[in-house]
């Protein structure tokens, strides 16, 4: 790879998900944003990005459509960073209230349910995230979010008693997540740590819409997460 | 416990590429140019833009898609842009610019499958529904809805058609009261108790907030974002004074 070109964060389309607040997120850190649907180029590009507006369902449609469900499951197979947000976040769990009966990535174990607690939704606007003791890239702060759903907190991924015999989820040395109340607690935000990267950071907020706070949050992952730190 | 911090929302309309600002929708004044608006806003604390379109050409609308682009490349909070969205067109045009969310409102009423189109393609948080609301006895709740910038009466319930627009998808109604818009007498308190107490979605409340005092009304009579134009313009008001006065009164900000 050339020296002198800018750097790229490969954003999937969906075909759903209006993008330009996202590619801006993109340029701020100095990156080109490329904007794609080949699977190749997914697989292959350093830094991904699943974005995510609209629903489970047709986002799934659209993304095993043109086997970017299979290019975004190799690619964490092998330990490449791909960051996922809202919806993009939720595609990486079993399946969701959203949308019975579809399939979602299955990277990890659970399923995203509708919030409760009888708050108005969609939860819209800036709340505070909570990341537990242990985590290396996510801090506290004011994100902004817009979602009717999420992960709960019961949902366990490290200690073992997740059921996780029936699908083939792959391995990570550490998760930690971080979590936001409304109404009652969900998972706002993930890191999956192997090998000492950061191979996913999920956020079910919009780092793309918080301010600095969502930049510096890019700027740290894409630095831990970057392929000189193997070597 | 919510933990959600309400939301100060500047609004910026425009016409033909400036900010302008009314009283009653009428006898504008300018206000400037909206991107430098749009970053004073974001550095005081705004915690989102709305921009609203009251351009009467086709030339003006596409001016506005190009600001809404550039501004959406300079700021790092949420945009929902509104007025003369007549289509799933005009919708995704302006989406495809940078607005994150965008709001109907004539169109709205006048084909109410739109709120249903726009949440199915692009998300309910995306389709909010403005409703402009006048008093009117005649009504059951006493408010009335007009369309048309408030020139045509609609004979519709204000909070009837809040009820059928979170029905049809809608994940937010922006409700401005026509009487008080550009008055600075507060926001119409009971027209935001009715429509917040009616629909199991997001109010924002609009028109006459001119003190700190009427943002906290505002909030307790329901509304979970409070949204203000000529008082920001006219830098009567900081949007950081009001969140400092929600705060000593317990209300939860982002500070």
């Amino acid at each position: 790879m050339s020296q002198i070109r800018t750097p790229s964060l490969v954003i999937i389309e969906t075909g759903v998900a209006n993008l330009a607040s996202v590619r801006a997120l993109a340029e701020r850190l100095g990156l080109q944003p490329i904007v794609t649907s080949d699977p190749e180029e997914v697989v292959r590009a350093p830094f991904v990005l699943l974005p995510g507006v609209g629903a489970f369902g047709p986002a799934m449609h659209k993304l095993r459509e043109r086997g970017l469900d299979a290019a975004i499951r190799s690619r964490v197979a092998e330990g490449r960073p791909i960051a996922g947000i809202c919806l993009g976040m939720q595609l990486f769990f079993e399946a969701s209230e959203e949308s019975e009966g579809v399939q979602g990535l299955r990277l990890l174990p659970g399923k995203v349910k509708r919030l409760s607690g009888g708050l108005p939704l969609p939860q819209l606007g800036w709340n505070r995230i909570e990341p537990e003791p242990g985590s290396r890239l996510l801090l506290a702060g004011w994100v902004y979010f817009a979602n009717s759903y999420g992960v709960g907190i019961e949902q366990k991924f490290n200690d073992g008693t997740a059921d996780t015999s029936k699908a083939a989820f792959p391995r990570f040395d550490s998760i930690s997540i971080a979590t936001t109340t409304y109404g009652s607690a969900f998972i706002s935000a993930i890191e999956a740590w192997r090998d000492d990267r950061p191979v996913l950071l999920l956020c079910q907020f919009h780092p793309e819409l918080s301010g600095s706070f969502g930049k510096n949050l890019f700027a740290r992952w894409l630095e831990l997460a970057s392929e000189r730190r193997r070597v | 416990m919510s933990g959600l911090a309400v939301r100060i929302i500047p609004c910026l309309d425009f016409k033909d590429g400036r900010v302008v600002k009314g009283v009653r929708f009428e006898n504008l004044v300018d206000s400037g140019d909206p991107l430098e608006r749009a970053l004073l806003y974001e550095a005081q604390g705004a915690d989102e833009l709305a921009f609203l379109d009251i351009s009467a050409t086709v030339e003006g609308r596409k001016t506005m898609a190009k600001e809404v682009a550039r501004i959406r490349k300079a700021i790092a909070i949420p945009i929902t842009v509104g007025g003369g969205i007549a289509s799933m067109e005009d919708a995704a045009r302006l989406l495809d610019s940078g607005a994150d969310r965008v709001s109907v409102n004539s169109a709205a009423v006048r084909e109410p499958a739109i709120i249903e189109a726009i949440a199915r393609r692009f998300g309910v948080q995306c389709a909010v529904v403005a409703i402009d609301a006048t008093k009117s006895p005649a009504m059951p709740s006493g408010y009335e809805v007009k369309i048309a910038a408030g020139a045509v009466a609609t004979g519709l319930d204000a909070i009837e058609w809040a009820s059928e627009a979170a029905q049809r998808g809608a994940g937010e109604i922006l409700l401005t009261s026509i009487d008080r818009d550009g008055t600075n007498l507060g926001y119409e308190c009971n027209l935001i108790h009715l429509v917040s107490r009616a629909v199991p979605i997001p109010v924002v409340a609009s028109g006459g907030a001119s003190k700190p005092e009427h943002f906290l009304e505002g909030y307790r009579n329901g509304a979970l974002a409070l949204l203000a134009a000529g008082i920001f313009h006219r830098s009567e008001v900081s949007i950081s004074e009001i969140k400092q006065y929600l705060s000593a009164h317990n209300v939860e900000v982002r500070l």
